[in-house]
């Protein structure tokens, strides 16, 4: 009965959510395999044409498949996501709840030690990050976002924690001669999971976002490895004039993944927090202005 | 507490923090800072130059040393030299670049504040209904598009202005009225559907008069740049608004996505609160209801975002500047930053932070001034 009232709640745009997302992941994952053509693989007598049958997103200026591109860059772009919404939300969340649930000095230096990261503006945080390693690849991207991103789960999984210790549940826990440890795992945690999971997921949205901002400013992952699709919009300005496919189908991946994330975001919410008036605004920050 | 006494511990408190923040950007730009080998690429540049600019640095002594002199030099407004510009104090390429962004920023700020506060109120005043879906679908499109998109697809809106007429923006604007209403026409509403049905025939008129509206080669917006060229520093002058209004909408765009959304938030619950429902019953006009009753308790959060925005403003918005060829903040900052210009970057950086710190400070007080029930002793953010 409550999965299905879960079902509801989470609502069509929701639902849409994750149905985009399993479509543009599972493009991705199985459809390079499927493509008659490499990534990489020149074509010098199809160059710089535009979408058609034999090549439904159009080709690069060596010949090159848009379509295949864009799904092979598509696995960077997700797991960049991906792995960043997990990495930041994980740290985020068990620092928060730690600070919230212990208090004192700990919180008192937890706390500090966040505001850090929120003191100086996001794209400083990011510019300064990226100069400081020698080649950037997936796994330092991932670093550097989620260097960004942890700070406000943090403070989203402290605040809940803060309030959730002094409920009346809680105390009657306690006196039941619960110890800390589930204390933490089964009143405090609970507690704070939807607004944590719904801003994970909006996460893996802004993740993608600021990717393709770094790789525009060319302090993004590196160029001449595999590509994102912000590495593919690295030349949109030039080529969008005469050639708009270059840019079109890697932006529309980038635009759908997240609209689909913030709805995922939004429903979550919705879902597992029945006092929720669904209206709340999107806890997101966009590192990308 | 008084609002002073508050401010004041407040700025003490930031002061460790500011530190910390000067540390860990030093040693990280030290680590990253190479100037010698780049230098030494470059023909023609002598080998006691190039000391010269590593001691100008201080990069020939560990990073401790470097900082230390860093830290007593800018206490004491002396910024270090900037290494990209031919050795000028650093202060200078910052001094030139503030105000571009200030402009740009500001001028966005207010544009996107204004554009927020109505459209939220719109979209609150009937959750759910043809407005709000599709201000709602507006908003995520918004916050879902990358911003260097956005101002791209803006740059081909201006060349297209320039080669084809004024009709590529009646075209856009109904293409944006028909994606944002097709939600609601889908679910049947009558506003939804002839809002979708004006979009279309808009867009189809404009279709109808492309080419025919100007369009003469005529540049209406530039793409690039502050000014033109040889109008430089002219402040209130066309070209400078014609540069202008690209960038200024990109940002504003951007902003409006996010923004929108926490003002519809705090709307829904003003109305929902109990002032507005006695209201309500003692007869008053909803409308006087919605801006006299609700507006006033709503505004907190939107007045927060701003203020926090102002703050973010002082370090530029280096994607809008670097699509545009902005000479800001944004841009001096990746700029010295990639050319390994550390006294530059740090300036950047210590004026991102204390502004950040300031405008923190000033959207609490803010906060308090507008939310009675907020004492600010007890606030901790």
């Amino acid at each position: 009965m409550r999965g299905r009232g879960l079902a509801r709640r989470v609502g069509w745009a929701g639902w849409t959510g994750v149905a985009v997302l399993v479509v543009i992941a599972l493009a991705c994952l199985v459809g390079p395999e499927l493509s008659p053509y490499g990534p990489d693989e020149q074509d010098l007598a199809a160059r710089n044409q535009g979408p058609g049958w034999e090549h439904p997103f159009g080709t690069a200026s060596l010949g090159e498949d848009v379509m295949t591109q864009v799904l092979v860059a598509g696995r960077i772009s997700l797991a960049i996501g991906f792995g960043t919404a997990l990495v930041a939300t994980l740290v985020g969340a068990a620092l928060g709840l730690l600070a919230g649930w212990r208090g004192g000095w700990v919180d008192g230096a937890l706390s500090r030690f966040a505001e850090l990261f929120l003191i100086v503006p996001a794209f400083v945080v990011l510019i300064v990050l990226s100069l400081t390693f020698e080649r950037v690849g997936v796994a330092e991207v991932i670093l550097i976002l989620a260097v960004l991103s942890w700070p406000p789960l943090f403070r989203l999984s402290r605040a809940s924690a803060l309030s959730t210790r002094e409920t009346a549940h809680v105390e009657a826990a306690r006196a039941a001669g619960a110890g800390g440890g589930r204390i933490l795992w089964r009143h405090l945690l609970p507690a704070a999971t939807p607004e944590v999971a719904s801003f994970a997921a909006l996460a893996v949205g802004v993740a993608i976002l600021a990717e393709s901002a770094l790789s525009f400013l060319s302090l993004g992952i590196d160029p001449d490895g595999d590509p994102s699709w912000g590495t593919l919009l690295i030349g949109a300005p030039d080529t969008i004039e005469d050639r708009p496919w270059l840019t079109v189908f890697p932006g529309l991946a980038v635009v759908l993944t997240v609209l689909a994330a913030a709805l995922v975001g939004d429903a979550v919410r919705a879902a597992l927090d029945p006092r929720s008036p669904g209206a709340r605004a999107p806890a997101g920050e966009r590192p990308s202005s | 507490m008084s609002a002073a006494a508050y401010a004041g511990r407040r700025l003490l408190a930031a002061v460790p923090l500011l530190l910390v923040v000067s540390v860990a950007a030093y040693a990280l730009l030290y680590r990253a800072a190479d100037p010698e080998a780049r230098l030494r690429r470059i023909p023609g540049v002598r080998a006691e130059d190039v000391e010269r600019l590593v001691r100008q640095q201080g990069l020939d002594q560990p990073w401790y040393e470097g900082y230390w002199q860093w830290l007593t030099g800018f206490v004491r407004g002396d910024w270090g030299v900037s290494t990209a510009n031919r050795g000028v104090d650093a202060i200078e390429p910052i001094a030139d670049a503030l105000p571009a962004t200030v402009e740009l920023m500001l001028l966005a700020t207010v544009l996107s504040a204004v554009l927020a506060l109505v459209l939220g109120v719109v979209s609150a005043r009937r959750p759910h209904g043809p407005g709000d879906t599709s201000i709602t679908a507006l908003t995520h499109l918004g916050f879902a598009t990358p911003t260097f998109l956005v101002g791209v697809l803006l740059q081909l809106a201006a060349i297209r202005m320039r080669d084809d007429g004024w009709a590529i923006l009646p075209f856009l604007a109904g293409v944006v009225v028909m994606l944002c209403s097709l939600g609601a026409a889908l679910r049947g509403g009558r506003i939804g559907r002839a809002a979708f049905a004006a979009g279309l025939v808009v867009v189809a008129l404009s279709v109808a008069l492309w080419g025919r509206l100007g369009g003469d080669g005529q540049v209406v917006f530039y793409t690039q740049q502050r000014f033109s060229f040889g109008s430089e520093g002219d402040v209130l002058s066309v070209d400078h608004l014609q540069h202008l209004v690209l960038p200024v909408l990109t940002l504003a765009l951007v902003n409006v996505a996010v923004w929108t959304r926490f003002q519809r938030a705090s709307m829904i619950d003003a109305l929902r609160a109990d002032h507005v429902t006695a209201a309500r019953a003692r007869g008053i006009p909803e409308w006087r209801i919605t801006t006299r009753h609700a507006l006033r308790a709503s505004l907190a959060p939107l007045v927060t975002l701003v203020a926090l925005d102002l703050g973010i403003m002082f370090s530029g918005a280096v994607v809008t500047e670097s699509v545009f060829s902005w000479p800001g903040m944004g841009r001096l900052l990746r700029d010295s930053a990639l050319s390994r210009d550390v006294n530059v970057a740090m300036g950047i950086v210590m004026i991102g932070a204390v502004a950040v710190v300031v405008a923190n400070l000033v959207a609490d007080l803010l906060y308090a001034r507008l939310d009675p029930r907020v004492d600010l002793g007890n606030r901790r953010r």
